[in-house]
């Protein structure tokens, strides 16, 4: 009994303690959770979706993730149809009153211009997406506007932490803009480079890089390589004499693998995301790209 | 019928109007989403085409005895098109959604859910109105096209029919604050239009049925049969589900349901002896979940194994009879029917599943303390589906049957090739 009253009175004091001052935040994808963390730090609690080696567009949706919307008080996504399959069905099946109002839901894709718009909308095209390619995380420049946007959100809901997002903001954007210019500096190698990618996830990267791909190992957006495809890419590989092959994990390194094995080029695998930190995800992205730039010409 | 469907054609209008013009917009740009489900089936058995119709009538305490239940099956030896469906859904305005799918088959429209749910009420709290799949179950309220199997599984065709339960009703559900999921939900209902569970009889039908069997003591209207008009809602139900937060790359589901229906009602027949029974029936269920997300590329690795069990009891009384002093006799009923399934992404876009089914577990029919075993039936399945993409599959299947009608045993197989293409708004990757 006295071991019941002792759980009940600390349930209800984490309860509260936890309902009292932490916003909570729900992020779609692991990069929204660390830049969340950056800006909200310990005024907010965060839940993400998704492993950071796992597919946000093929993201089912969980009782535990209706749960963690349920109890939001911010929603934090990419939007741009990226989490199309799942995204509405949480905020649907999540009964949260604060998602219908405009400040619950930030899509970062729609804070930033978006690359390879479409022109035009057919499924026949493959998986894509009317307003744009969304994985625009890749590219640091707009992680900026996102920052900027989510602290004022956050401030938005939180007014009493104002004073501390904008804090948190301004020492990000000094140690993010210095960093930028620190992976800058370090990968003009890459600049004009020629690679081959597996899905369209990296184009912000390579925008950013100054970089090009020469071909998609997928057909469609979507769809997986098949050996036909993988042929006709062989030879742009030869003609363009291309050195990196990029894929991600849940991409399937055997695209890849095979186009490296029969070319003399090498396949780089990239992290897509970070759970911990943004910086850290970029350090790995310049560092492996360089590496293999150095190793493999 | 035409009424339906030219409100179907303004529907369809508005909607190409509107999705044009705001290609431009977030998530929530096509308002309202549409969306047609195509879906057709090669079927072969080894019983000349009689495998649906037998699984229709295999034995069972609700509909015992050979009532004619509604010509469902459908399905031919050869090339089927089945039903073709046509959903539109999307915001209402702040306050509600609202979801609208249509069934065209043979010439015939079929409103087969229209329903309204809430956006924003306060605590957690949903409400939902309209013709709906209840959430009694797990599998219940999963579209046809987002089954791992082309057919229905024995168990839910022996309790709730081809098409689960659906009914005209409210429900109310309430999501627990809390990381782990909780989930409580209770549903009033019409309980007019099922086919198992809270089926009702069609007097005219038995009366006209009686006198063409020449059964002694023939009614001379529905009237004589003494079935009580009982006022609805007749169905309620309830649910609990469960869930735990177990990371990214698994989930685990509980669930518990009952429910109660005010009038069921059955018509038997033995010999020369027939008699129709009603009374309330109740419905329990227990069902488990779990799933690995795919970790590989394009579905590979993902794994899903999921278990449901119910039990029927219904308490009646036998309304009229063949002999006029059995009328008012205790009749009880009660069965148990079960599943289990699995299926793996053993390559990229490739799946394998494996079913296991039973209907009439512990059945029995106890006529005025006289007990009768309802014979069990059984069934087996694996499918071998491939994946184009999200809005495309294409699946064989087999069945091994054994299932037991009135006429004794019958063992046979299916064979399916199916179809399943999704045109128009991207599908919820529901759980």
């Amino acid at each position: 009994m006295r071991a019941l009253k002792y759980l009940l009175a600390t349930t209800l004091l984490t309860m509260s303690s936890a309902s009292m001052a932490k916003l909570n935040i729900f992020t779609c994808e692991p990069e929204w959770a660390s830049l969340a963390r950056e800006i909200g730090a310990d005024r907010v609690n965060i839940s993400t979706a998704i492993s950071a080696d796992q597919d946000p567009h093929k993201v089912q949706a969980r009782p535990s993730l209706i749960s963690a919307v349920r109890n939001a008080d911010l929603v934090f996504c990419t939007g741009a149809e990226l989490e199309v399959g799942w995204l509405p069905v949480l905020l649907s099946r999540s009964a949260n009153p604060r998602m219908q109002k405009a400040s619950g839901v930030l899509y970062a894709a729609n804070l930033v211009p978006l690359l390879e718009k479409p022109t035009t909308l057919d499924r026949s095209h493959g998986d894509i997406h009317a307003a744009g390619n969304p994985h625009m995380h890749l590219d640091p420049r707009r992680i900026i506007t996102v920052a900027e946007q989510l602290s004022a959100r956050l401030a938005e809901l939180d007014a009493e932490g104002a004073a501390f997002y904008r804090d948190n903001l301004s020492d990000f954007l000094n140690s993010w803009n210095a960093a930028i210019k620190d992976w800058e500096s370090r990968a003009t190698g890459l600049r004009g480079t020629k690679v081959v990618v597996h899905h369209r996830s990296f184009s912000y990267l390579l925008d950013w890089l100054g970089m090009t791909a020469v071909a998609e190992m997928e057909p469609k957006p979507g769809l997986p390589p098949t050996p036909g495809h993988l042929g006709e890419i062989l030879t742009q590989v030869e003609q363009h004499d291309v050195k990196m092959v990029l894929y991600t994990s849940f991409n399937g390194a055997q695209g890849a693998r095979w186009l490296a094995e029969r070319s003399g080029a090498c396949a780089v695998l990239l992290p897509y995301s970070h759970e911990e930190s943004l910086f850290i995800l970029f350090e790995e992205l310049v560092n492996t790209l360089n590496q293999h730039q150095a190793m493999c010409s | 019928m035409n009424k339906r469907l030219s409100l179907l054609a303004v529907l369809a209008s508005g909607t190409l109007l509107s999705a044009t013009a705001s290609a431009e917009r977030d998530l929530r740009s096509f308002n309202p989403a549409m969306s047609v489900i195509l879906d057709g089936l090669y079927y072969h058995d080894s019983v000349d085409g009689e495998g649906m119709e037998i699984l229709e009538e295999h034995s069972s305490a609700l509909h015992s005895h050979g009532h004619d239940e509604h010509g469902h099956g459908g399905v031919a030896q050869g090339f089927n098109l089945r039903e073709m469906e046509l959903t539109l859904s999307g915001s209402v305005d702040s306050y509600f959604d609202a979801v609208v799918t249509a069934a065209l088959a043979d010439g015939e429209v079929e409103i087969e859910e229209a329903w309204f749910q809430t956006r924003s009420l306060p605590a957690g709290l949903t409400l939902k109105g309209g013709k709906f799949l209840s959430a009694v179950g797990y599998h219940n309220e999963k579209h046809v096209h987002s089954w791992d199997f082309a057919d229905q599984n024995l168990a839910y065709l022996s309790l709730f029919g081809d098409h689960g339960l659906r009914d005209t009703g409210v429900q109310l559900s309430w999501l627990a604050p809390t990381t782990t999921f909780v989930q409580v939900g209770v549903e009033l209902l019409q309980g007019s239009e099922l086919e198992r569970f809270g089926s009702e009889l069609d007097g005219e039908e038995i009366v006209e049925e009686w006198v063409d069997e020449g059964f002694a003591n023939p009614p001379a209207d529905k009237d004589d049969l003494g079935l009580p008009l009982r006022k609805g809602p007749r169905l309620v139900t309830s649910y609990v589900r469960i869930a735990p937060d177990m990371g990214t790359r698994q989930a685990l589901q509980f669930g518990v349901s009952a429910a109660r229906h005010d009038s069921q009602q059955a018509f038997h027949e033995e010999g020369a002896e027939a008699f129709i029974s009603e009374g309330s029936a109740a419905l329990y269920g227990v069902q488990a979940v779990y799933k690995r997300f795919a970790t590989g590329a394009y579905g590979k690795g993902s794994f899903n194994i999921q278990a449901e069990l119910f039990e029927i009891d219904s308490d009646q009384t036998a309304t009229y009879h063949t002999d006029p002093l059995e009328i008012g006799i205790p009749v009880s009923l009660n069965q148990r029917a079960a599943y289990a399934s699995a299926n793996w992404g053993f390559a990229q876009r490739w799946q394998i599943g494996v079913r296991s089914a039973a209907a009439g577990i512990n059945g029995e029919l106890v006529e005025d303390g006289a007990r009768e075993d309802i014979g069990i039936s059984r069934q087996h399945s694996a499918a071998l589906t491939w994946l184009p993409t999200e809005f495309s599959r294409l699946r064989l299947q087999v069945n091994r049957n054994d299932i037991s009608t009135e006429d004794g045993r019958e063992e046979f197989n299916q064979i399916m090739l199916q179809y399943n293409l999704s045109l128009g708004a991207h599908g919820a990757h529901t759980f």
